[in-house]
């Protein structure tokens, strides 16, 4: 046997972690990647509807790209990471000419917009062959809300692996809540959130050597496939970020050095007003609208991962190497600069009104945790019961409202995720939400008990709920949810 | 099959009986207490995973002589300690089984180092076995009466005693560490 500091151990990695540590930028910040302004280096290409149609092509492919610096053998949509951002308006058709070239199956889910769920639409059982094509098209209703979506793989039993590839874009849905004047004057970026390991010769972990149990983390963090880079706020010192997290288990827990946030929506829904916060827990799955004031002197913000322990076993969940770091320390994920020299813009004061929903007809209740199964032996459970592909786990009524309560009896923090419908937060642990807002993905703490309200509007069809940790969701934490007209 | 039609009928009745006004309902009928806590047959199905054949049933140190009791301390909220447990209870250890959600304090006052933590944390022989580590090794390791703490396998790796998965076997690790942190690999198990 041969002696190992725990120096050298870390950074040998083991068999059990496998993670390959090729140092993480955020920390050392390399010379090779310089941050750039992100208004022009932002180098994300952007597909937007005209006259009434979102029409592209779309390829799933395995790509060299250059992630801050550094050559990534990666899974990406157009070769990009992050995909192509898309930009469609209420009342678009839209058509997207998909062409399967991984080596694996997938399809496309179409996260938080509310479009149908069969067809060639938002159908997460829809499954394209290597080499394969389709083409998905569908309608966003002329009453559909504005706001920052997303869309990524939704192969059960594929969905992290494909995520942790890099298979993640934006879709902004442009309505009436850009045309609140004080949106439309500020400066609008975007900020995709996701993590990566790779080897030293840039090829992605083999998911065999991640952790699982937890949900695997990369030690590399890209904030638009770059390292750390700037913002120039360059005009009227209001900044509108639209930000996503795309990790596939990696939680991020936002705050600006020496400034609040300003948060205008949760998952791509607006508040009824801005509300201010300092801190935003960003879930996998989650996104976020905030505006950002340059209300200093000249300067420059720095937008933090603070530590956030999201699952207990021991202190450190998950054991993966380099992990320890992360989670002791915040993280600089991207920096703003900006002049004083310009008056700053006011802050909206009226957005768009959340209604209450009524009583519900229905309260169902679902207990996450992971355990043995005697079919399939460790998984991830809802009520006892990993995902069976040929089960309706639950049956609810078109045009009906229901609460679910979802109660986590187990060590591990699980976001769950709806699709197809928004709903609102009615209370946790039996305390009422006072904030009214409409999210898709919920976290439920460990021990918590979170009751929401939903609406099933619209849509009827198969769909599922499941936990946005990816690799739970694939190991069984997902239902099947029947919405029958 | 009869299994299956009973759990439908004992849905339907519970539907029917709580037919009036908010209706409390579980999408499968396991995750409700109320309804089957007095069935044998769902009961039974909750108990064990007596239907899955482990690779870590079979014994590999027959004439271990060392101590055979032991002390896990685990979160009472964990999914998977109970069935490394039951392992370890195959292979004739005598269990103290205690429940704390005080596992991370009691993780450092063991010297465990953070990067091995897993979720259950066994105390034998005055040696600290952290995590799913088969219960053969540490026999081997205990005759062995090294100077270390003990031994870890960190996280959960699927495919490891009490983390049996059908078709997934994750390669690991079982480290020993000593009182300064170092460690070294105690066995290596890259398909099994």
């Amino acid at each position: 046997m041969v002696k190992l500091n725990r120096r050298q151990f870390i950074a040998l990695g083991t068999a059990s972690m496998g993670t390959a540590l090729v140092g993480n930028w955020l920390y050392q910040e390399k010379k090779s990647s310089q941050p750039k302004p992100l208004s022009s280096a932002n180098l994300t290409p952007v597909y937007q509807s005209s006259n009434g149609l979102l029409e592209l092509d779309l390829e799933a492919r395995e790509s060299l790209v250059n992630l801050g610096g550094q050559q990534a053998s990666l899974l990406t949509y157009n070769g990009q990471i992050p995909a192509p951002r898309l930009e469609a308006k209420p009342g678009d058709t839209v058509r997207i000419h998909f062409t399967n070239n991984l080596e694996q199956p997938t399809n496309i889910h179409y996260h938080g917009l509310h479009i149908p769920l069969v067809g060639n639409a938002d159908n997460v059982f829809l499954k394209i062959e290597p080499g394969k094509q389709l083409t998905y098209e569908f309608q966003i209703a002329s009453n559909h809300p504005s706001g920052t979506f997303w869309y990524h793989p939704h192969l059960h039993g594929l969905v992290a692996e494909q995520l942790f590839g890099g298979l993640a874009g934006m879709f902004i849905v442009r309505g009436e809540l850009d045309e609140i004047p004080e949106l439309k004057a500020a400066q609008e970026e975007f900020l995709v959130l996701q993590d990566f390991s790779l080897d030293n010769r840039g090829k992605r972990a083999d998911s065999a050597h991640m952790s699982l149990m937890m949900g695997r983390e990369g030690d590399i963090i890209a904030v638009n496939g770059q390292a750390n880079p700037s913002i120039n706020l360059l005009k009227g010192g209001l900044l509108r970020l639209r930000i996503l997290n795309a990790s596939p288990s990696r939680f991020y827990r936002l705050a600006l050095e020496d400034s609040a946030f300003y948060q205008i929506a949760t998952d791509g829904n607006s508040f009824s007003e801005p509300i201010e916060v300092n801190e935003l827990l960003l879930t996998p799955g989650q996104r976020t609208d905030v505006l950002v004031k340059a209300s200093q002197e000249s300067g420059q913000y720095r937008l933090l991962n603070l530590p956030y322990d999201r699952g207990s076993i021991g202190m450190m969940g998950g054991g993966m190497m380099g992990r320890r770091n992360n989670s002791d320390t915040p993280i600089v994920l991207a920096k703003i600069n900006y002049k004083s020299t310009v008056e700053s813009l006011t802050l909206p004061t009226k957005l768009a009104p959340i209604e209450p929903l009524p009583e519900p007809q229905t309260v169902r209740r679902f207990e996450l945790n992971h355990g043995m199964n005697p079919a399939v032996g460790m998984a991830f459970l809802i009520n006892g019961e990993p995902y069976d592909r040929d089960r309706l786990h639950t049956q609810v009524q078109l045009n009906t409202i229901e609460d679910w309560e979802l109660i986590n009896i187990g060590v591990m923090d699980h976001p769950f995720h709806i699709h197809g419908n928004a709903f609102q937060v009615i209370s946790r642990n039996g305390i009422p939400e006072l904030l009214l807002a409409w999210r898709d993905t919920v976290l439920v703490k460990r021990g918590e008990r979170v009751r929401i309200r939903m609406p099933f509007r619209d849509f009827a069809g198969k769909t599922v709920y499941h936990c946005h940790v990816l690799d739970h969701e694939d190991l069984g934490m997902m239902g099947n949810l029947m919405i029958s007209a | 099959m009869p299994k299956l039609l009973s759990k439908t009928t004992i849905a339907s009745i519970a539907i029917a009986a709580t037919a009036i006004g908010t209706i409390y309902l579980t999408s499968a009928s396991r995750g409700n207490n109320i309804v089957n806590s007095s069935n044998s047959i769902l009961a039974k199905d909750n108990s064990s995973p007596a239907t899955l054949v482990s690779i870590w049933d079979k014994e590999t140190e027959p004439n271990y002589s060392g101590t055979t009791e032991m002390t896990v301390y685990r979160s009472p909220n964990c999914g998977c300690c109970s069935v490394w447990v039951e392992h370890a209870q195959k292979h004739g250890f005598k269990i103290e089984d205690i429940k704390t959600d005080e596992m991370e304090a009691l993780k450092q006052k063991h010297n465990i180092p953070p990067e091995l933590a897993s979720c259950h944390t066994t105390i034998i022989d005055g040696y600290v076995m952290e995590g799913h580590i088969p219960v053969d090794d540490i026999k081997r390791f205990l005759a062995e009466k090294p100077d270390m703490v003990g031994l870890a396998v960190p996280g959960m790796p699927i495919g490891t005693p009490g983390m049996e998965a059908k078709d997934i076997k994750q390669p690991f690790q079982i480290l020993a560490f000593n009182d300064k942190g170092e460690v070294e690999v105690y066995k290596e198990y890259q398909s099994y």
